[in-house]
């Protein structure tokens, strides 16, 4: 502005006071430098050096202490309230009967008909037990003995005591092409589920069953998986299980050559028992029935115990033809990995009989697709199945039992872990066995006691496993170990099912609750 | 006749003068006929100078006595009166006269047979030219005014002679006169005393006239009699007692109860407008002057000498009164002479010549650049940051002591940010959630302009501010709070400068300490873990500056104040350091390592440095050296200062931001904020805006000290530290920051406009912990705002047992379970339950919660919203929600509110910028107030 108006350039502070006309422009402190050198001044500049270091070395000191030392952190700690849920009735949902697409004309391929009607054994730790039929079922046998059963006990008096309940069905059909042994134990319903077994190949028929016993509706959404990898179908999700009712959907809807399905299911709204129930005609020959039962949840430590291999000759005998369709007699185990990538898995199979601790190989499995190990050659008799993984994942196993041209298969689910207590029915049918697998280093004393009977003790040795033969349709309690897996099998004359024990029902357990 | 004099010399502790007084009363041309020589109870030597001088005329009060009262004592146990002409002339041990001041006086009262006082002209005792007193008067309202005081004299006042009232010092009245009027009155015992008499002898129809040529001289006013010195408290006390105690002796009887119904009324008024005139030592003395008026005894005998000698009219006076227009005039002269004597300003760069504006532009710009797009946005959420009430009543109803909706709700004392919050809000009334979008987009200009505005007060040269400018407005702990979220780190942020700038001119100036009171109060609030470090500086200060004391130590006094109902609940819960924890939304934050706190990062990542160096395909190791480097400059000028010239404010500038190093480090070891399962230390980013401020601090003074030498140095430190502050600016820019627009709303819109029906309807929130297990809380109404968050419930670890009922609830809902959730729900007026979408949740429990609420068949899915899944609890039966009194509705809330207000008030009076007077100084003996006032 000043140029505008034509006037000289206002001199800056700095200029007025670096010209030597005007020493006394300069502030006292900042002009000692200039001056001559003077003792004053040394002891002024000497002082302030001093000075600066000092403060400097305070600094460096401080924060390599801050650094270094290690302070203690002092303050409050969240109080946590272990909140005891009030005991409610506690509900089990049984497979129900043995399921076709098709009347016993043939027809109606499209609609889902029963067959027959199972055989439901169930019992309470305090002794009340009611089964009802849920209300609604696809298969139309709403409200019959063939629908699904819904297994309640009402509240425990005892708070703090919640009654165990367990239950167990099996049919043993004899119709048509379904010719088998199925048992399955009734499980709690989930909102989240993995299904690892059945078969959409020519000949096999896999259904998939989702029974609602809450009294709200449940919204369900599945994902698919299949040999290749993830399987995008329409109708997979927003299917709608009534309250109190049964859907049953056929997996070769949705894609049909799948040699090796894994379902998962979720549910929001109420919660879902999801089942597959897969049967195997092989051209005119009935191949067998089975019910799958679903695995809550993923693990890096899969166990299934009780692979029942009841005749390998046999079995082998089948395959001499070099049939493909009789490929799928071979035990194997089906084994999915979510996610992407390569995933190592180490199996062992452990006869139960302890002296032999059996074979074990490492392979690489790709994450996102199904795979099927087989386990050739596997001997007559009762193993213990362990995967250990890098990543979680879902596993069953396959066996199929024949006698002569008689064949039925069975898929053993891994069994969830059992910590403290946990109580098992026998379903109805012939040799029932409880194996159990002691995943402990430290041998186990397993108090199996019938209900309303005499106790046994079984004894488990750390890692092996342990067998007992169960009276058919009695309800045993388990006790006396802390940490268990455990399933039952049933097998006879070319028949064969098996169902895992299931811990007492999560939703009850004690949670912990910051107000 | 000729006349005959009784001269009465009073002393009290007059050692010093009486030497000079007694040889000038010696040396007078026409001698008093005698001499009566008082001691007023000397503890000096005074008794034995008086003793020496003439032994036998020496009279020794019982006990101290005023002046006057020492007088009536000397004339009762001394002669009689002797003849009818008869003079006293009354002298402290200070009025040494002139040796024709006796006879001048005479000479005066001869001539005139109605005047009964004459007065001489008192000179200052160490410099006779100066004029002390000459005469006194009082205004229309009765205050007494000094008709000339400190004055040169030049005979400029010789042809006055008829007075209102003069000194008494010197004075000589005729004895029968002040027999009659019974001497000084006893209810004033120094100030007014003499004016007082006058004005009582004037009413009995005789004359007072001043006697220029009678030059006595005088140490000082009457209050200083006996004393070394007087407070300039003290001294305002003493004249304002005399005005009162006169105005109740000279009021009409019918006037006297409504004069004194005011006393106590006007007294309080009088404190606040001496707050307001920068002089709070006067408060106390108006205050005990107004009830020691009111309790004042004397009034009714002081009345009675009155009324028994008034023979004329309060108009007789009137023409002696001293008139508005010439009280005018006198104070306009005061001032003026004030102005002249005042400092010359010091060189200081200016605003727009100086580049402060370019910097504030400059920040500015950079502020629209990282949150211009928050323009648009109604409210801002994300963070530490959740919207405000929707009115501005309710934000004023959470303040004080009042009932806190958080959880089961209790009663208990607010933040005191909940004040800081209430008034942010209220500056956009009309949508208060709005003012925090506003704080984002001014906040770096006015960071930018604080930091100048400090920064220029230490120098004489445009660089160090220019640069410390920039330096606040881009520290990395103050992008860190915005991005993240920390209102109240922002606020103490933008602040902190100010507080320094005013905290070091509070040596000097009444306004700026009540302004920094004020701003020390609002940084507390804001950032209560910056307290120890602050009021560790104020007292070094302090200790630098003893003459400033007063004012610095008052300055956290109104931070105690409004943290005291907190710090008193904190205490009795035995957890006093949670005073500490931040205020607002609890964070659960990752905690940066203690390295990456000496680069001023408050959060892991290094400034964020690590997450840019990642994205742009450069190897995050490398963010150590580059932060390292871009910070070498700062770092290397800060701990320069005490090497160059300046030092003696470098020095302190490190303190400061040692103390803001230590205080960083201690919050990270210091965990009082419970936030569901885990507890969480104090977020540290406040405490480095300390640190930053140290480290800026001594770059600039470096700066200055390297005078011309500074631009290129400043130049390099300038821009490494705006490329440091790319990352954070970049991320703000792109919305990679935990805050975010918002459309307002605390809860699912569908809760959200139910709960606008019934504001104490519930919604219950449930969210899944980190290390499994739940955590529970309810919002009531639209949700819990920002200014309804409490530290006291942040920071309660204790489980009371309306936490364990809801606790037992929300277990309950989490569970299969045969618990009767719907009475409870209604119980508690509780319509909805939210499971917020958590990042750190355990998955398994956030699974259990959802299947067990989605299993609940009295709760209807609404499914998945924007804060959190939904579910609604249609069948809500009758039941209340708790709820308590309001910030006014408790004994407790309401003196809290009324303290903290008083007392805010108090300090911002002090604040309010008054023209410039002159410097209130103590009343002290004449030769040392030279001195002082040097």
């Amino acid at each position: 502005m000043s140029d505008t108006l034509g006037m000289p350039d206002e001199p800056t502070g700095d200029e007025f006071r670096a010209d030597p006309a005007f020493p006394e422009q300069d502030e006292p402190d900042t002009a000692a430098p200039r001056r001559a050198v003077t003792a004053k001044g040394v002891a002024v500049a000497s002082a302030r050096t001093v000075a600066g270091l000092v403060g400097i070395g305070v600094a460096a000191v401080t924060i390599a202490a801050a650094v270094l030392i290690p302070l203690p952190t002092i303050g409050s700690t969240p109080q946590g309230m272990t909140v005891v849920p009030v005991p409610t009735a506690q509900q089990l949902v049984c497979a129900g009967s043995v399921l076709r697409l098709a009347d016993d004309t043939g027809e109606g391929a499209t609609t889902v008909s029963a067959l027959g009607t199972p055989q439901v054994r169930a019992a309470s730790s305090d002794g009340q037990v009611s089964m009802n039929p849920v209300e609604t079922s696809d298969a139309s046998t709403g409200t019959t003995s063939s629908a699904p059963t819904i297994v309640s006990t009402p509240p425990s008096p005892d708070a703090t005591q919640s009654a165990l309940v367990s239950a167990a069905q099996s049919e043993l059909v004899e119709e048509g092409d379904f010719v088998g042994l199925a048992a399955a134990d009734c499980d709690s319903a989930n909102g989240d589920s993995w299904l690892a077994g059945g078969s959409t190949a020519v000949g096999r028929t896999t259904l998939l069953s989702l029974t609602n016993p809450s009294e709200v509706a449940a919204t369900v959404n599945l994902e698919l998986f299949g040999e290749d990898g993830a399987i995008t179908a329409p109708g997979t999700s927003g299917i709608i299980v009534p309250a109190n009712g049964q859907r049953v959907l056929s997996l070769a809807g949705f894609q049909p050559g799948i040699a090796s399905p894994v379902v998962h299911v979720t549910s929001t709204g109420g919660q879902v028992s999801a089942r597959l129930q897969e049967a195997i005609v092989r051209g005119l020959e009935p191949g067998g029935v089975d019910i799958v039962s679903s695995v809550p949840e993923l693990s890096t430590s899969t166990v299934i115990p009780g692979v029942v291999v009841t005749d390998l000759d046999a079995v082998q005998a089948l395959r001499k033809g070099g049939d493909p369709q009789f490929d799928d007699v071979e035990t194997a185990i089906r084994v999915f990995a979510p996610g992407e990538g390569s995933v190592s898995v180490t199996v062992s199979v452990r006869p139960e009989d302890a002296a032999d601790t059996g074979t074990s190989f490492t392979l690489d499995i790709d994450a996102g697709r199904v795979t099927d190990i087989p386990v050739q050659q596997l001997a007559t008799g009762n193993y213990t199945v362990t995967l250990e993984s890098e990543a979680p994942l879902v596993a069953s196993a396959r066996v199929t039992s024949a006698v002569g041209a008689r064949t039925d298969f069975a898929w053993f689910s891994s069994a969830s872990l059992l910590t403290e207590s946990a109580q098992v029915t026998a379903a109805p049918g012939p040799n029932t066995l409880l194996h159990l697998a002691n995943p402990t280093t430290t041998e186990a004393r397993v108090v199996v006691a019938a209900r309303g009977g005499a106790s046994t003790t079984v004894t488990v040795p750390a890692g092996a496993s342990g067998l007992l033969e169960l009276d058919s349709g009695t309800t045993y309690s388990l006790s006396g170990f802390t940490a268990l897996y455990a399933s039952v099998s049933l097998a006879e004359d070319g028949m064969i099912a098996g169902y895992d024990v299931t811990p007492p029902g999560v939703g009850s357990a004690p949670i912990v609750v910051f107000p | 006749m000729q006349p005959r004099v009784l001269a009465v010399l009073v002393a009290r502790n007059g050692a010093q003068y009486l030497p000079r007084t007694l040889a000038a009363l010696a040396a007078q041309t026409r001698r008093p006929d005698s001499v009566v020589l008082v001691d007023a109870s000397s503890s000096d030597d005074s008794g034995a100078i008086l003793g020496a001088a003439a032994p036998g005329n020496v009279v020794t009060t019982p006990g101290r006595r005023p002046f006057g009262a020492a007088v009536a004592y000397a004339l009762q146990v001394g002669p009689p009166q002797s003849v009818d002409n008869e003079w006293l002339w009354l002298l402290g041990h200070d009025n040494a006269p002139d040796p024709s001041a006796l006879s001048a006086m005479l000479g005066a009262v001869e001539v005139a047979p109605s005047v009964a006082i004459a007065g001489p002209k008192l000179m200052r005792w160490d410099d006779p030219a100066l004029i002390a007193s000459f005469g006194e008067t009082i205004t229309s309202f009765g205050r007494s005014v000094d008709l000339v005081s400190g004055e040169l004299d030049q005979a400029q006042h010789d042809l006055h002679s008829d007075l209102l009232a003069v000194a008494a010092g010197g004075m000589l009245v005729r004895r029968s006169v002040w027999a009659a009027l019974g001497g000084f009155d006893p209810g004033l015992p120094s100030v007014d005393a003499a004016l007082d008499f006058a004005i009582r002898a004037r009413l009995a129809g005789h004359r007072v006239v001043g006697v220029p040529s009678a030059r006595v001289t005088s140490a000082g006013p009457p209050e200083l009699f006996g004393r070394r010195s007087v407070s300039a408290g003290a001294q305002n006390r003493v004249r304002r007692a005399a005005q009162l105690h006169r105005r109740l002796v000279y009021a009409p009887p019918i006037a006297v109860p409504l004069h004194w119904l005011t006393l106590v009324p006007l007294g309080i008024l009088r404190s606040l407008v001496q707050l307001v005139a920068k002089r709070p030592g006067f408060v106390g003395g108006e205050l005990a002057a107004a009830i020691g008026a009111a309790f004042d005894g004397s009034v009714p005998r002081a009345r009675r000498t009155l009324r028994r000698n008034r023979v004329m009219g309060w108009a007789a006076i009137g023409a002696l009164r001293i008139t508005a227009g010439e009280l005018r005039e006198r104070r306009s002269g005061e001032r003026a002479a004030a102005a002249a004597s005042g400092a010359a300003a010091r060189d200081r760069p200016g605003f727009f010549a100086g580049g402060g504006a370019w910097m504030v532009l400059v920040a500015a710009i950079l502020g629209i650049v990282g949150f211009g797009h928050f323009q648009s946005a109604a409210a801002l959420t994300g963070g530490g940051l959740v919207p405000l009430s929707a009115t501005v009543g309710e934000l004023w109803s959470h303040v004080g002591y009042t009932w806190h909706d958080v959880g089961t709700g209790f009663l208990g004392a607010s933040d005191p940010f909940s004040y800081v919050v209430a008034l942010l809000g209220t500056l956009t009334f009309w949508s208060p959630s709005f003012s925090v979008v506003l704080l984002y987009l001014v906040a770096l200009p006015l960071s930018a302009l604080t930091a100048w505005w400090c920064a220029a007060r230490f120098s004489q040269r445009a660089w160090a501010p220019a640069v410390a400018a920039l330096a606040w407005a881009l520290a990395p702990p103050f992008l860190a709070a915005l991005g993240d979220g920390h209102p109240g780190a922002v606020i103490a942020h933008i602040l902190l400068p100010t507080l320094v700038l005013t905290v070091v001119n509070a040596a000097r100036s009444w306004s700026m300490a009540g302004i920094g009171a004020v701003v020390f109060a609002v940084v507390a609030a804001s950032a209560p873990v910056l307290v120890p470090a602050l009021v560790i500086a104020l007292l070094g200060w302090a200790a630098a500056n003893p003459r400033g004391i007063a004012r610095i130590i008052g300055i956290p006094i109104p931070a105690a104040v409004l943290f005291a109902p907190l710090a008193f609940e904190q205490f009795s819960r035995g957890t006093p350091l949670a005073l500490l924890a931040e205020p607002g939304l609890a964070l659960r934050a990752a905690t940066p390592a203690v390295h990456e706190l000496v680069v001023a990062s408050p959060a892991a990542g290094l400034d964020g440095w690590t997450v840019f160096l990642a994205a742009i395909g450069l190897p995050a190791a490398a963010a150590p050296v580059v932060v390292i480097v871009l910070l070498a400059p700062l770092g290397i000028l800060a701990l320069l200062s005490p090497l160059l010239p300046g030092a003696l404010r470098g020095i302190p500038a490190m303190v400061l931001g040692l103390l803001g190093f230590v205080t960083a480090v201690a919050c990270l070891h210091l965990q009082v904020t419970i936030t569901g399962s885990t507890a969480s230390s104090i977020w540290p980013g406040s405490a480095l805006s300390l640190y930053w401020l140290g480290l800026v601090g001594a770059m600039a003074i470096s700066l200055e000290g390297m005078r011309k030498a500074a631009a290129i140095p400043a130049l390099v430190a300038a821009v490494f530290l705006a490329v440091l502050a790319i990352p954070p600016l970049v991320a703000s820019s792109t919305g990679a920051i935990a805050v975010q627009a918002s459309n307002g709303r605390l809860l699912p819109a569908f809760a959200s406009a139910k709960a606008a029906a019934d504001p104490s309807l519930g919604t219950l929130e449930i969210s899944a912990q980190p290390g499994g297990g739940i955590a529970v809380t309810v919002h009531r109404g639209a949700g819990t705002t920002l200014d309804e968050q409490t530290t006291l419930a942040a920071t309660d670890v204790a489980v009371s047992p309306e936490d364990e009922r809801l606790a037992v609830l929300a277990g309950n809902m989490a569970s299969r379970s045969g618990f009767d959730v719907a009475a409870e729900l209604d119980a508690l007026h509780l319509a909805f339950v939210v499971v917020p979408h958590t990042a750190d949740a355990d998955e398994l429990t956030r699974q259990r919660l959802l299947d067990a609420l989605d299993g609940n068949r009295i709760l209807t899915p609404i499914g998945d919203t924007t804060t959190g899944t939904l579910w609604h609890y249609e069948g809500l039966g009758d039941g209340s929600a708790p709820t308590g009194p309001g910030p006014l509705g408790t004994t407790t809330g309401i003196v809290v509110i009324s303290v903290q207000g008083l007392v805010v008030l108090l300090a911002l009076l002090l604040a309010v910028p008054t023209t410039r007077r002159r410097r209130v100084r103590s009343a002290r003996v004449t030769d040392e107030a030279e001195e002082v006032a040097e």
